[in-house]
């Protein structure tokens, strides 16, 4: 079976694009690896757990930093905390198919952009645009209280809309400097490889033949 | 009504290889009409689908085999249907079905030998194109599509190894494919920056459903150079009828699409067994019940619906509602509670609610109201392949050594599509 989408290109033009199972596997592969390098594991966390049935992958994702929770729908005070937790899951098709994000319902991101279920609200699915990178580096800065991140123009949770500019207006969000986030740019060098065998002694000159 | 006995002796003589042969018109609108006359005169078995009505406004446009002004207001399906079956040989048969495209899966197709599309957007062209490719070449019907454009008429024929049915559309008639369309393009045209319905007549889509049924026949007599032919009819001034061969269009998404390597048979039909049922049978044939049946995936007018929602809230006061339905088959009006549709309120996209319980897969431990029901009210086609993932124990789809995919299909969703009415 395969998944198809329409496509949108940087030009207007549309067309029909499709992904074999197969394709939709790697995409998610590579895209798990993307992000599994992509942070700092000190700061920000990535964990692989058990899918349940139609998932195609489950990531939690955590960031320790200091941020604010709630703890029902009718829960309108954020809480200070010092770590968020997310639930993303990929479906079969991804990335054709959107992903889906969400806090415990118990202790869930005081934001805007987070509904009062618990649900987080990710921006309009456009397939092979949208990505998986891209939806957990919107949600790492949003735990952060990133306002780069968020849209105040379609709030989740309006409730949240107004605290959130005070925090911003404040100086306190976000909590962290986002590049905090990310792991060093410099990669370690790998190790140098051993020496398969030791230099040979450098062989005598050859004897003058008149 | 007495049944008409004809006098084979004026007839073809070729006629003995039409009998009984199982043709499915899609769209019985002005080209459907005449399509059905002439199939139930040839000696055919025509079945029919159609979720439309007919109106008299539109009744020029018809074949006679629909009576104005008495037809009116009918499922154009069920009373063409119904209307050709004094025209009917012996031993044939004819069914009209009330429904939707979206409501079959590629199994529904594989009893008929030919499958004509006579419908008027290229988002159900699109569709059936997809349900076609799916069936396996032993079971794929032979297609013929057709359409008019101004007093142009055209029909093309193919068994899918040339071309397939989306090289024929053109990208950018794809552009907005729910407007009205014919295998010439889309029946808008612009002028002086106005956009115009293309008007046709009676004697166009006679001609097309003409062009189609002497494809048909041409092709079962078995005369070469019929199959993968293009037959375009131009109108005075220019009166020609010509025939090319279409081309296989580059990096064609309808080409890529491709059936099951292998389909594991389940007795039944999806109208008729319920989940649990399904559930028992493919626990037999896989030996274990550690398995999940992913929910129907849809991809129609350019969205991928694939989800059963089992819970949502209203869109109007947002108060939780019971939905049971896939997503493919809810429309927004559908999802208020009681209080507002007695108040006469009205759906409206919300943002300040998320979604409610939605599932992706259904298990055998899927609970006990969802395994009392069919499983076309789950969601799937009357003929679908129905994708059955095993995860051996894999954390998830990256280990994908571990899980396995089976397909499996009911062995009587064929024949029910001789004896439904409505879909």
């Amino acid at each position: 079976m395969s998944y198809v989408a329409t496509y949108t290109d940087e030009n207007g033009q549309t067309r029909e694009v499709s992904v074999t199972e197969e394709d939709s596997v790697e995409a998610l592969n590579n895209d798990y690896k993307e992000i599994a390098q992509k942070y700092d594991p000190k700061v920000v966390t990535i964990q692989r757990v058990q899918t349940q049935a139609g998932e195609a992958l489950h990531l939690k994702v955590t960031v320790k930093a200091p941020t604010h929770y709630l703890t029902s729908n009718l829960d309108m005070k954020p809480k200070a905390c010092g770590f968020m937790t997310a639930d993303i899951i990929c479906y079969p098709g991804y990335p054709l198919k959107s992903v889906a994000a969400s806090y415990a319902p118990d202790h869930y991101l005081a934001s805007p952009n987070v509904f009062r279920s618990g649900h987080a609200c990710i921006d309009t699915w456009i397939p092979l645009t949208s990505s998986l990178p891209k939806v957990v580096d919107k949600l790492v800065h949003d735990m952060i209280h990133d306002p780069n991140v968020t849209r105040y123009d379609s709030t989740a949770n309006p409730y949240m809309k107004q605290w959130h500019e005070d925090g911003v207006a404040a100086g306190r969000f976000p909590t962290i400097p986002p590049k905090r986030l990310y792991a060093s740019a410099v990669r370690p060098l790998p190790p140098r490889r051993a020496a398969s065998k030791p230099p040979a002694a450098t062989p005598p000159l050859p004897h003058r033949t008149h | 009504m007495p049944k008409v006995v004809y006098n084979v002796l004026k007839l073809s003589e070729y006629r003995p290889l039409f009998h009984d042969l199982r043709v499915l018109v899609i769209g019985t609108g002005a080209v459907g009409t005449h399509l059905m006359e002439k199939f139930a005169k040839m000696g055919l078995s025509p079945d029919a689908l159609d979720f439309d009505h007919f109106t008299l406004e539109n009744a020029a446009k018809h074949s006679c085999l629909v009576r104005t002004p008495e037809d009116a207001g009918r499922n154009k399906a069920e009373c063409a249907s119904d209307r050709a079956q004094v025209l009917l040989d012996d031993g044939c048969s004819s069914n009209g079905i009330d429904g939707e495209l979206c409501k079959l899966g590629p199994e529904a197709f594989s009893d008929y030998a030919y499958v004509v599309a006579a419908v008027d957007n290229f988002d159900a062209k699109v569709l059936l194109n997809e349900l076609i490719r799916q069936l396996p070449e032993e079971r794929r019907p032979i297609l013929i599509m057709d359409g008019t454009y101004d007093e142009m008429a055209q029909s093309v024929i193919l068994d899918n190894t040339d071309f397939c049915l989306r090289c024929l559309i053109d990208e950018s008639w794809m552009k907005d494919s729910s407007i009205s369309t014919s295998c010439a393009g889309p029946q808008v045209r612009q002028i002086d920056g106005v956009d115009e319905i293309v008007r046709t007549s009676n004697l166009a889509s006679c001609i097309a459903a003409d062009l189609s049924a002497e494809q048909l026949r041409a092709s079962v007599i078995g005369h070469d150079g019929v199959m993968n032919r293009r037959l375009t009819y131009t109108s005075y001034p220019h009166l020609e009828l010509s025939a090319a061969h279409p081309m296989r269009k580059r990096n064609c998404p309808g080409c890529a699409i491709h059936p099951p390597a292998k389909i594991e048979w389940l007795h039944g039909n999806v109208m008729d067994v319920t989940l649990k049922e399904a559930m028992d049978q493919i626990a037999t044939v896989l030996g274990t019940t550690d398995f999940e049946l992913s929910v129907h995936r849809l991809n129609y007018r350019k969205v991928v619906h694939g989800v059963f929602i089992v819970e949502d809230v209203c869109h109007s006061c947002g108060r939780p509602i019971k939905v049971m339905k896939h997503d493919g088959r809810v429309f927004l009006d559908d999802l208020l509670c009681g209080e507002c549709i007695s108040q006469g309120k009205h759906a409206h996209h919300i943002d300040d609610f998320s979604r409610g319980e939605h599932l992706h897969a259904f298990e055998p431990s899927s609970r006990e109201d969802i395994q009392q029901m069919s499983l076309y009210d789950l969601g799937y086609p009357l003929g679908a392949h129905i994708e059955v993932i095993q995860r051996n124990g894999a954390l998830d789809f990256l280990d994908a050594e571990k899980i396995t995919k089976t397909v499996f299909a009911f062995d009587g969703d064929h024949l029910k599509m001789h004896e439904i009415h409505k879909l």
